[in-house]
């Protein structure tokens, strides 16, 4: 019996379901992304059933394409499936309620991922296209440029006071305090809390989850506007916008396609 | 020039990142800003001077990317100031878009990096007043080259010098072909090569002329190729040689017959593979240099002699142009004399005895013995307070024609129709050895114009063995009568070493 890996997608996973896999010779298995093992499973994995759309926070997304990109550079050799309510005609999607009678020959004709043309038109909101606005420079959905306005006074500020020397009540008065670093992180912790659950489901959900408990360290400094000077001398502050930073470079460069890569400088 | 005087104008919607930017790099750089268009050509228009200019793409709360459609207008308005796009974005089509459009630079505000910023900053200014330098200095060499032209003039209406200007633009459209130009000399070879220069494909390329005869031969290889540091005793630093100043333009090598079987070797070399090797490396350059030879021998003589390469002969004849002597086409005549008199109409400066005394002789030497008998005869004329030039301001041997020996005036002591001297213009005075020393330095004066200054030419004429005999007699007359050498200015700069006025 070969493993079949499947997500929910904030639905359970009907009997049905389960039972045409099995007859098929795949055990479903539920992925758990909470676990640092999730990769290694699916580098193991004959199949990935998503279950389309994910539900969450009211809306039906489509995490398709974010896991088509993880398993391009993963596991080509595996089949990405998809299943739903909707009657889309595509070689690797399933429609719930009208299921093919021969488990085995549909098995059989679905492409593995590194063969897969295109992805089934299920109805739903792309999130590759969403991560695509995160990332964007300007606009009112990028978590980025926010971040990257922070960080610039952060690094800033530690420059002038490790390596100039400036005291730093002048650096506040010149620099932190102007950039009104408060209503800055408002702003990016407002956008970000919008953004990440949406990709619960996909394979940046873990990377997320990283920057969301790094977030967490920042968030006293950033509400007294970066007047405590102790957290800039030790280096914690901009060590931990750097973290989130690689993060998110690491996400953009996997996923987020059309961009400079990060060694062009 | 200090960063500090740098003045940067930053142009972006963001007056945050303009107060940041100011703050971070104030011990730098000098800043000034703007926060839209409009404001930015106000600046620019205005008095002030900027280095650099950093531009934000997006200008205004519509998210268009105006920053882009302002880099032509800036590139075609200031094209002194360079533009670095500093930016949000960092999609390769938006890169791609800005350096093709004109910006010198993109940065990414993400990835700001004081040390890094400060040194493309930099970069940016030092490398756009680098070529803004570079500007000037060629405008200068184009002028400079312009003047030179000038100074070389091909001057001759004569059918022969027509035809020979009609080949000699034809030819020039040929960048790559090789040019022999022949003829006595004086018939003005080098001004042949720079009008060829001045037509052609390479006019704005550098053009090297090279006497080859006036270089020792121990010397000639790493004049000619150049030399690596500690090639040879002395060598203290690497040299390039003059076919690397030549690159991309043209090569004149005068007196082409006269180099030895060595350079021949390796001017053949260059001329089949266009690659050059210094002394004392190891290892070929290529260049691209169109070689224009000159030589007043016959080389197929030389070649049936011995004592040219038949090899390199073939080569060099790909196109052959013989520049006739001055006395073939008399009708140019009168126009070298206005051009070398300045004047238009020679009445005025010659009489009309001297007019046909000049039209008459037979010009050995050519253009250069024309344009020198035109010093001379001014100088005379200033001498003898004449406001026309006489027949007897002109060089004994116009006047005299066939007269290198000793003109009967000598014997009483009238030096008048040979040479000149301030102090005493008609020779009162002078014992015999004086006398001597001056027939003969006039001798080696003229033979030394009429050789083009190449001593081993002027030493034979006069029947010494070698150039040493030659300096030893100078040597000998300079001990002696010193003040006679201010007469002699070509035997001076020849012999600048001996003769120290």
């Amino acid at each position: 019996m070969k493993t079949g890996l499947f997500i929910e997608g904030g639905r359970p996973l009907p009997p049905v379901l389960a039972a045409f896999f099995n007859r098929a010779g795949y055990q479903l298995v539920p992925l758990q992304l909470a676990q640092d093992t999730w990769p290694f499973l699916v580098k193991s994995a004959a199949a990935l059933l998503l279950m389309l759309p994910d539900s969450s926070q009211g809306m039906f997304l489509l995490s398709g394409q974010l896991w088509h990109r993880y398993l391009l550079d993963e596991a080509p050799e595996c089949q990405l499936l998809f299943a739903s309510y909707q009657a889309v005609s595509h070689p690797n999607h399933l429609d719930i309620l009208e299921l093919p009678t021969a488990p085995t020959n549909w098995i059989a004709q679905a492409f593995p991922v590194g063969e897969m043309k295109n992805l089934p038109p299920v109805e739903g909101m792309d999130l590759q296209e969403k991560l695509h606005r995160f990332f964007a420079g300007h606009g009112d959905d990028s978590i980025v440029a926010v971040l990257s306005r922070i960080r610039l006074v952060v690094q800033m500020a530690s420059r002038e006071q490790q390596r100039m020397n400036t005291p730093y009540p002048e650096i506040f008065q010149e620099l932190v305090a102007p950039a009104q670093l408060d209503k800055k992180w408002a702003e990016w912790r407002n956008r970000w809390i919008n953004y990440y659950p949406l990709f619960e489901n996909t394979p940046i959900a873990v990377k997320l989850h990283s920057i969301a408990r790094a977030a967490t360290q920042l968030e006293d400094w950033m509400m007294t506007g970066g007047r405590d000077e102790e957290s800039l001398v030790n280096g914690t502050i901009l060590r931990i916008l750097n973290d989130i930073r690689k993060e998110l470079q690491q996400i953009e460069k996997q996923y987020v396609v059309q961009k400079l890569s990060y060694p062009y400088r | 020039m200090s960063s500090k005087n740098y003045h940067i104008l930053i142009v972006d919607d963001d007056t945050e990142f303009h107060q940041q930017i100011r703050y971070a790099f104030r011990r730098q750089f000098l800043f000034a800003g703007a926060v839209e268009e409009q404001q930015l050509f106000q600046l620019l228009d205005g008095q002030e001077h900027y280095d650099l200019l950093l531009l934000d793409l997006v200008l205004d709360d519509s998210e268009t990317k105006k920053g882009l459609e302002l880099i032509p207008e800036l590139v075609r308005r200031f094209p002194q100031l360079p533009v670095i796009v500093v930016t949000a974005d960092r999609s390769i089509d938006t890169v791609v878009e800005a350096m093709k459009r004109g910006a010198k630079n993109f940065l990414v505000k993400d990835d700001f990096d004081f040390d890094y910023w400060q040194q493309k900053f930099t970069e940016v200014i030092e490398g756009s007043r680098l070529r803004q330098e570079n500007q000037v200095l060629r405008a200068e060499v184009s002028r400079r080259r312009a003047q030179e032209n000038e100074a070389y003039p091909f001057i001759g209406e004569s059918l022969q010098i027509q035809e020979i200007k009609r080949i000699l633009t034809l030819v020039s459209e040929e960048p790559d072909i090789t040019v022999l130009l022949t003829g006595e000399t004086g018939t003005g070879k080098e001004v042949a090569a720079r009008y060829l220069h001045a037509q052609g494909a390479r006019r704005l390329r550098p053009f090297q002329a090279v006497n080859l005869s006036a270089i020792q031969d121990t010397l000639l290889e790493s004049t000619l190729f150049g030399h690596k540091k500690g090639a040879f005793t002395g060598a203290s630093r690497d040299m390039e040689g003059y076919f690397s100043q030549a690159n991309s333009g043209i090569l004149m090598l005068d007196e082409i017959g006269d180099i030895d079987q060595n350079i021949q070797i390796k001017l053949l070399r260059f001329l089949e593979t266009k690659m050059i090797r210094s002394v004392g490396s190891d290892q070929d350059v290529q260049l691209d240099v169109q070689v224009v030879t000159a030589t007043h021998r016959n080389l197929a003589a030389a070649v049936a002699e011995g004592r040219f390469r038949a090899d390199l002969f073939q080569r060099l004849k790909a196109m052959v142009i013989d520049l006739p002597p001055l006395r073939t086409r008399c009708n140019d005549i009168p126009l070298l004399l206005r051009h070398y008199f300045q004047q238009d109409d020679l009445d005025t400066v010659l009489t009309k005895t001297a007019q046909e005394a000049l039209l008459n002789y037979d010009w050995i030497g050519n253009i250069r013995e024309l344009k020198n008998a035109v010093s001379y005869m001014q100088l005379r004329a200033r001498i003898q307070d004449k406001k026309r030039i006489d027949e007897y301001c002109l060089p004994v041997e116009i006047t005299n024609p066939g007269s290198f020996q000793l003109p009967p005036s000598v014997h009483t002591g009238d030096y008048s129709g040979m040479i000149l001297s301030p102090t005493s213009p008609s020779g009162a005075g002078r014992n015999i050895d004086e006398e001597h020393a001056l027939i003969d330095l006039d001798r080696i004066e003229k033979l030394l114009i009429q050789k083009n200054s190449v001593k081993k030419d002027v030493a034979l004429a006069i029947g010494l063995e070698n150039t040493d005999n030659l300096r030893y007699r100078i040597n000998k007359h300079f001990e002696k009568h010193p003040h006679l050498f201010a007469n002699f200015p070509t035997i001076s700069q020849s012999y600048r070493r001996i003769v120290k006025l």
